[in-house]
């Protein structure tokens, strides 16, 4: 396990973002009449109790990193790194489709979505890069629009009369 | 109780009805017949699909999916070494060796009957352990249900064994995510950061759907999986399921006795689950052996006492649901957001307000085993013929219901959240932070947190008051004890090391 990652993650994030939000929970003891079991109270055992755990596994991991940073480090495999850079790609995709889903509204978006992430993930052959992502939409399309009526954002302009052409 | 019992299958057989608990195990077969994909993935993907069903039919479809997705498990398991759910791993060690030699047909037979038999007797358990417990916990009062919500959520220390501390700290920050919104005793705005998206709170289903499902997809593309292919196997032989003689069946009876009534006990307790109950299942069949030699070589009792352990847990982790309102396992937990989602809240009353729904759902699990029986033949074939899946198709279709299902919810707001969920679910799992103690957390949280405030106004904020009723001291002992047992144990293991 790396003892440096695992430093960051309990000491940087748990324990920084655990004491401002104890902060934070801190401010709800306004309401005075409640203020023994007010809102604050739940929130601030529970932010006591993860503080200590997480500097407990702070204090070890510095520990263990002190002690065996000299060590070999743990060397991703190309296949890993390729992973990674392959995720970094989807999560700035699935934020791009979060984003312009209200634009371009649920048809459009939803079929560029998954033909970017067949492309991203080395899918090569055309007919599933063509058909794969037109069967699952018509797929999901029966499923949430027509058997559950569910709401789905049509877009603007030119795609809200694309959309309004299904739904 | 008779009159109930027969309601509730009058009920499951309306052909609406039947439809449900059919295409439940169906999916559920499908979904943990394949490696990578469990009952867990499957419930939570499939909440935003039951939102358009009436509530029992919605429980009714998730309760079978959850029966039919711990049965398939075992049809990777035997016939290519890879279980389908984590529930199928002792299975391998004597079904893959069957297959080996030319007897994969008689081990799927022999584990399918193990299912059925496992899965029915849990539900005959389940049947007549919930009523009872129910009226007992319907005594209980703020702070015994407080303390109630503590000890399940303790499970998170056997949930998370193996890093009991991380589990701790992510069931805790389970809990903390449930506080965001309005206080629900005084309706005071916590953690709001001035938005009106996060005063409802954080909505329960895109946060599963994204810590279970898309968590697991982006897991698998860094992992590199995605550019490869999920390499299931290949059968050379046609595979016929062979149901072993009655006097093979005879011979294991105690055996499978043993096994039921271990699965069914373990399935009961809170965070324990099914895969334990066929670790243990499986030991206790080694250990009352004539010949426990024998085992891992490719044996009956090999394949029928794990099956018939796990499928009868299944049962089991749905007691502490129904009559307390205690997820006994995180599929559990996820079923619980859906009884939620339907306006439904699990527990005593539960059992008073909606009897027909809770006898319905019984009838539904035990239909179910019998539903898969039929299915599992099909489903075989296409396993022995599937030889190579590409996972990217599946990274694609799991995203996309997953944001779609969020999407349906909870607006735009939910899709977001479930990225949100997806990207912290990956981290957790990269750092070996558990994710069903944050789901039990998310969902435990609102249980205990009024509870605990309105026991501690009741006694007049005495907590050694609180501590020291009996039922709550009790409760509260047996949780320091999950807590405290496999951390300790853990250090010895390390310091004999």
């Amino acid at each position: 396990m790396n003892a440096k990652g695992e430093m960051i993650i309990s000491g940087t994030i748990l324990l920084v973002a655990c004491s401002l939000y104890f902060h934070v929970a801190a401010a709800f003891s306004q309401y005075k009449h409640h203020d023994l079991v007010g809102p604050a109270l739940w929130p601030k055992i529970i932010l006591f109790i993860v503080i200590i755990l997480s500097g407990s596994l702070f204090i070890k991991n510095a520990f263990i990193f002190f002690k065996t940073q000299k060590l070999a480090q743990e060397v991703a495999s190309p296949l890993e790194k390729e992973g990674a850079f392959m995720l970094g790609l989807v999560i700035i995709l699935t934020l791009l489709y979060s984003l312009g889903l209200p634009y371009t509204g649920f048809l459009f978006s939803i079929i560029c979505f998954q033909f970017f992430v067949l492309l991203i993930l080395k899918v090569k052959k055309i007919p599933i890069l063509i058909f794969y992502p037109l069967g699952l939409t018509l797929l999901i399309y029966m499923i949430f629009i027509k058997f559950l009526n569910i709401t789905v954002p049509r877009g603007t302009g030119i795609f809200l009369t694309f959309s309004r052409l299904f739904y | 109780m008779l009159a109930d019992i027969l309601a509730g299958y009058v009920q499951v057989f309306q052909f609406d009805n039947l439809m449900y608990v059919a295409l439940g195990t169906l999916i559920g077969v499908a979904l943990g017949a394949f490696p990578g994909l469990d009952c867990t993935v499957g419930v939570a993907l499939l909440l935003p699909i039951t939102y358009g069903m009436t509530p029992v039919q919605a429980i009714m479809l998730l309760s079978a999916l959850y029966g039919g997705g711990v049965y398939a498990g075992q049809i990777p398991a035997i016939l290519f070494r890879v279980p389908g759910a984590p529930e199928a791993i002792m299975t391998t060690l004597d079904g893959y060796p069957m297959a080996q030699k030319g007897q994969a047909g008689k081990a799927l037979g022999a584990g399918l009957v193990a299912s059925v038999a496992g899965g029915l007797f849990g539900v005959i358990g389940l049947t007549f352990i919930t009523p009872p417990l129910a009226e007992v916990a319907l005594m209980f009062g703020p702070s015994e249900y407080a303390a109630l919500g503590i000890l399940g959520l303790t499970a998170i220390a056997f949930l998370g064994s193996k890093y009991p501390v991380k589990a701790v700290i992510s069931g805790l920050f389970g809990l903390l995510f449930a506080t965001v919104g309005m206080d629900p005793i005084v309706g005071a705005p916590r953690f709001t950061f001035g938005t009106t998206v996060l005063m409802g709170g954080i909505n329960f289903v895109p946060a599963v759907i994204g810590l279970f499902a898309a968590a697991e997809v982006y897991n698998q593309i860094a992992r590199g999986a995605a550019i490869s292919k999920v390499d299931i196997g290949e059968l050379k032989k046609r595979v016929r399921v062979q149901f072993p003689t009655l006097k093979e069946y005879w011979s294991l009876k105690w055996s499978n006795l043993r096994s039921a009534l271990i699965g069914l006990g373990i399935g009961i307790l809170p965070g324990v689950g099914a895969t334990t109950a066929a670790v243990v299942g499986y030991s206790q069949a080694v250990q009352f052996s004539k010949e426990p030699e024998k085992f891992g070589t490719g044996i009956l009792e090999g394949v029928m006492a794990p099956e018939v352990a796990n499928n009868a847990a299944v049962g089991g982790a749905m007691v502490p649901l129904l009559s307390l309102g205690i997820p006994g396992s995180a599929t559990t937990a996820v079923m619980l957001g859906a009884f939620l989602m339907h306006g439904l809240r699990p527990g005593p009353l539960l059992l008073i307000q909606q009897r027909p729904l809770v006898f319905a759902v019984f009838a539904a699990m035990a239909l179910s085993n019998i539903f898969f029986f039929f299915m599992a033949f099909p489903t075989i074939q296409l396993f022995a013929h599937l030889k190579r899946i590409p996972y990217a198709l599946l990274a694609v279709g799991i995203l996309v219901f997953s944001a779609v299902g969020a999407n349906a919810l909870g607006d735009l707001n939910g899709m977001v959240m479930m990225f949100l969920f997806a990207i912290l679910g990956f981290i957790m799992e990269k750092y070996h932070y558990a994710i069903a103690p944050m789901v039990l957390g998310l969902v435990l949280g609102p249980i205990i947190e009024p509870a605990f405030r309105r026991a501690l106004m009741m006694q007049e904020y005495d907590l050694i008051g609180i501590v020291t009723r009996p039922v709550t001291g009790m409760l509260l002992i047996v949780s320091i004890l999950m807590i405290l047992v496999p951390i300790l144990l853990r250090m010895r293991k390390s310091d004999s090391k």
